[in-house]
């Protein structure tokens, strides 16, 4: 288990330790070394236990029996049960579009930036594996034919954001900005009212352009999220293919941003409006206006 | 991918389904806390009557696995006086308190009240709630209280399971209970003279005894987002001692004055109250939580019969206004009425009632409770919000009975004499609830 | 209609509504519901206090649930 590290940044502590792919950073509003000490470690063990609860590489963990199963019920805990209820609503709402399902179709799809696609026979081979309708989910049982599997990690990053922040509320009234690469979420404004200022990493824009800008944004309250796939893609014929994927047919979804960042209450709900922003392909920004979200578009 | 319903709106949904998500997710290995709820209420009647101050005291945890364990304690003081059965008269009338000791008067023309009347209850209850199964609840629950001259243990049990992905959830119960009353000076023979004067006492009983079975067959179904209703029918019955010992009717002759002792000239005739030795009863209940934007909607109806010839309807209604700041305002009306007992006199008629020493009727009470009225509540509630499981509320209602009890014309004694006058009590409730 | 049919009626209707299969929410639509004030008994020491005042004052009892134990004041 590795650590983390605290460091004093002018009059705020900022605890940094890598987890979920990233580098999660808790920035505390105080300058009392011990405090900040002891809401980095909670955070740090929140975000483990997260992550080794749901993550698809460890081994007898719940989502290891359930992906096992071979078509037997598990009886899953509470936290899963709510998580399996918020995606089962996810898929409602994006009719489909997203679902956790989907994950076996990796499979398929390497997305090393090489231009190797792969076959239609293999992606049809693994689409009848793919199918939130085809599972059973009631009353705290969970039931999947064999071969099929779920994979949380459309919402595991952005549902620890919230966790650890919710946490380390429950521990202090100070100030707190919880963020995982770019996906974060906020107690509230800084002491003396003060707005958190973020920076929103430039991307990694087309080799040919000399546009680079990095965004700082101001943020009191609230959550940001964003999803992309500024590193995972496939270059062919001339189309870049995404890392998102359409459960319908098993490719990529076409012609989406290479990035979209969303304001929202939380961050779970941030990162659903991005992904189903990018599941919208060339309509992203229509459907996030039509929602009255604040967001930003990269393509 | 179709726009579904309105702009906004996916937006919206999420906003709710990640707050639904978020709400107690990650509270599987925290330390559930003792939830205390604590309250005080001061009732009292007008016209001197019955004053009670009942503070009360509830404890609850969550033992793990959501096993829950519940404590309170209860203590009720009354205090005043209470009307003991008899109706007013155009002349004094003087009563023997139950002790046999004292005695008390009741001034021309004012209702006779028991002033000898005052008591302190202490009740426990404990309760014990845990899943059984993958969709049933189980509970089990135990009640002892005690006063100066009353006694009563109750046990209970209940179980309930949900259907339909917890939108409709099925309960049955069970409740045991046992009374015993061991009444100051004893306890009086039914029907028998109350000793006034030099007429003898007619108290052979030591201590009574009666047993409740209870029985509730319920359902509660989610309507929509907004609506959640319930339907409970309780069936009951009760057998043993039914009487308040401390109860008399007034004899009259049937030109309405006070009768005369037959077991002693210079004594009037007031007889003990006399109940049957048991009663089953039923009741319908349909109760309602409507959420509108903001606030909510509490109303319910209950339909009450038993077979001492009591039947009643109850409808209560509460709106529950939030208005900035975590407060909240809620008006109360409850509207009740029933119809007396079939046993329910005002008073006996001497001719009609009696016969001699022996009675011509078996059970009779003038005990207002049994009669024909209804009651109107009004009340008004302020709650706020000051933190999880932290609330500050108080509440102010108004409670009136008015009761439909007459004489016939031809009782000219009773003229210009108010039988049956209406009960007015105030109660201030004021509770706190917090988290440790 | 006789009391004892009238009771019968009634329990056949609150087994048809448990057979509603259609009616209700799915889990996520259950927000509202979750608040105190949606609870069906969200203050019980206030019903209890209730409950104690009308069932001494009054000859019904029961109806939202039981066994508040007994009192030396019906």
């Amino acid at each position: 288990m590795s650590d983390f590290s605290l460091h004093l940044n002018n009059d705020h502590w900022v605890g940094t330790y890598p987890a979920m792919a990233s580098l999660c950073e808790i920035i505390i509003d105080t300058s009392e070394h011990e405090l900040a000490q002891k809401l980095t470690q909670l955070a740090h063990h929140e975000t483990l236990r997260i992550q080794q609860k749901f993550s698809r590489y460890q081994k007898d963990n719940l989502l290891w029996q359930i992906n096992h199963a071979d078509g037997t019920a598990v009886k899953v805990d509470n936290e899963t049960a709510k998580l399996l209820d918020f995606a089962e609503q996810c898929f409602q709402l994006s009719e489909g579009y997203f679902d956790i399902t989907s994950g076996c179709l990796r499979r398929a799809w390497t997305f090393d930036g090489s231009d190797k696609l792969p076959s239609a026979e293999s992606v049809n081979a693994l689409l009848p594996f793919v199918g939130w309708r085809k599972i059973s989910w009631e009353n705290s049982y969970l039931q999947m034919p064999a071969g099929m599997e779920i994979d949380f990690g459309g919402i595991g990053k952005e549902y620890a954001v919230d966790s650890v922040l919710q946490k380390l509320c429950a521990q202090t009234n100070i100030p707190i900005l919880v963020n995982f690469g770019g996906d974060l979420a906020v107690s509230g404004p800084r002491k003396n009212g003060r707005a958190w200022q973020v920076g929103i990493e430039a991307l990694d824009t087309d080799p040919h352009s000399n546009k680079k800008a990095d965004k700082v944004l101001e943020i009191s309250a609230g959550a940001l999220a964003t999803s992309g796939d500024s590193r995972r893609f496939l270059f062919a014929n001339n189309q870049r293919y995404g890392h998102i994927l359409n459960p319908f047919t098993g490719w990529p979804i076409m012609h989406a941003p290479r990035s979209i960042t969303v304001a929202g209450s939380n961050c779970t709900q941030a990162g659903m409006l991005a992904t189903f922003g990018l599941l919208r392909g060339k309509h992203a920004e229509q459907f996030l206006e039509e929602q009255g979200s604040v967001f930003w578009v990269s393509r | 991918m179709q726009l579904i319903n309105t702009p906004n709106s996916v937006r919206l949904a999420l906003a709710a389904a990640s707050s639904s998500l978020l709400a107690g997710a990650a509270h599987a290995e925290e330390k559930t806390p003792w939830l205390v709820d604590s309250a005080l209420a001061v009732y009292s009647e007008s016209d001197s009557r019955v004053t009670a101050v009942e503070p009360i005291v509830s404890l609850r945890k969550d033992m793990g696995g959501e096993r829950t364990l519940g404590l309170k304690l209860t203590l009720d003081s009354l205090t005043g006086a209470s009307p003991n059965g008899a109706i007013a008269a155009n002349e004094v009338q003087t009563f023997t308190g139950p002790s046999g000791n004292g005695s008390y008067d009741a001034g021309k023309g004012k209702t006779p009240l028991d002033t000898e009347f005052k008591d302190t209850r202490t009740a426990i209850a404990i309760s014990w709630e845990q899943p059984w199964g993958e969709r049933n609840r189980v509970s089990f629950g135990g009640n002892i209280s005690k006063e100066y001259d009353f006694t009563s243990a109750a046990l209970s049990t209940a179980i309930a399971r949900d259907f339909n992905n917890k939108n409709t959830t099925l309960s049955l119960g069970i409740n045991l209970e046992t009374d015993t009353i061991d009444a100051v000076g004893g306890i009086p023979d039914p029907l028998t003279s109350l000793k006034v004067g030099q007429n003898p006492e007619h108290k052979s009983g030591g201590t009574e005894n009666k047993t409740v079975n209870d029985f509730l067959l319920g359902v509660t179904q989610v309507m929509n987002r907004h609506w959640l209703t319930q339907l409970n029918l309780s069936v009951g019955s009760s057998s043993g001692y039914h009487s308040d010992p401390y109860k008399i009717l007034s004899v009259l002759n049937t030109d309405g004055s006070l009768a005369t002792n037959p077991e002693d000239a210079n004594s009037k005739w007031y007889l003990y109250d006399s109940r049957p030795d048991s009663r089953s009863r039923q009741s319908l209940y349909w109760g309602n939580k409507i959420h509108l934007t903001e606030d909510v909607i509490d109303i319910s109806y209950r339909y009450y019969t038993d077979d001492w010839g009591i039947k009643s309807h109850t409808l209560d209604f509460r709106y529950r206004y939030e208005f900035g700041g975590n407060m909240y305002l809620e008006p109360h009306v409850r509207w009740y009425s029933q119809t007396a007992a079939d046993f329910y006199h005002l008073y006996l008629n001497k001719e009609v009632d009696t016969s001699s020493a022996d009675s011509a009727i078996a059970y009779a009470s003038s005990d207002t409770r049994l009669g024909e009225f209804t009651g109107t509540t009004f009340g008004l509630k302020y709650g706020i919000e000051l933190g999880r499981n932290n609330e500050f509320n108080i509440r102010v209602e108004q409670y009136t009975q008015t009761y439909k009890a007459s004489a016939p014309a031809t009782m000219t004694a009773l003229k210009g004499l108010d039988l049956a006058p209406d009960l007015t009590a105030m109660t201030v409730l004021v509770g706190y609830s917090f988290e440790f | 209609m006789p009391t004892k049919l009238k009771f019968c009626a009634l329990l056949i209707g609150i087994i048809l509504i448990s057979g509603c299969s259609n009616l209700g929410v799915k889990p996520w639509e259950r927000d509202l519901l979750a608040k105190k004030s949606m609870q069906l008994n969200s203050y019980p020491l206030e019903s209890a206090v209730d409950d104690h005042t009308y069932f001494s004052k009054e000859a019904s009892a029961g109806g939202r649930g039981f066994g508040g134990g007994g009192c030396g004041c019906n």
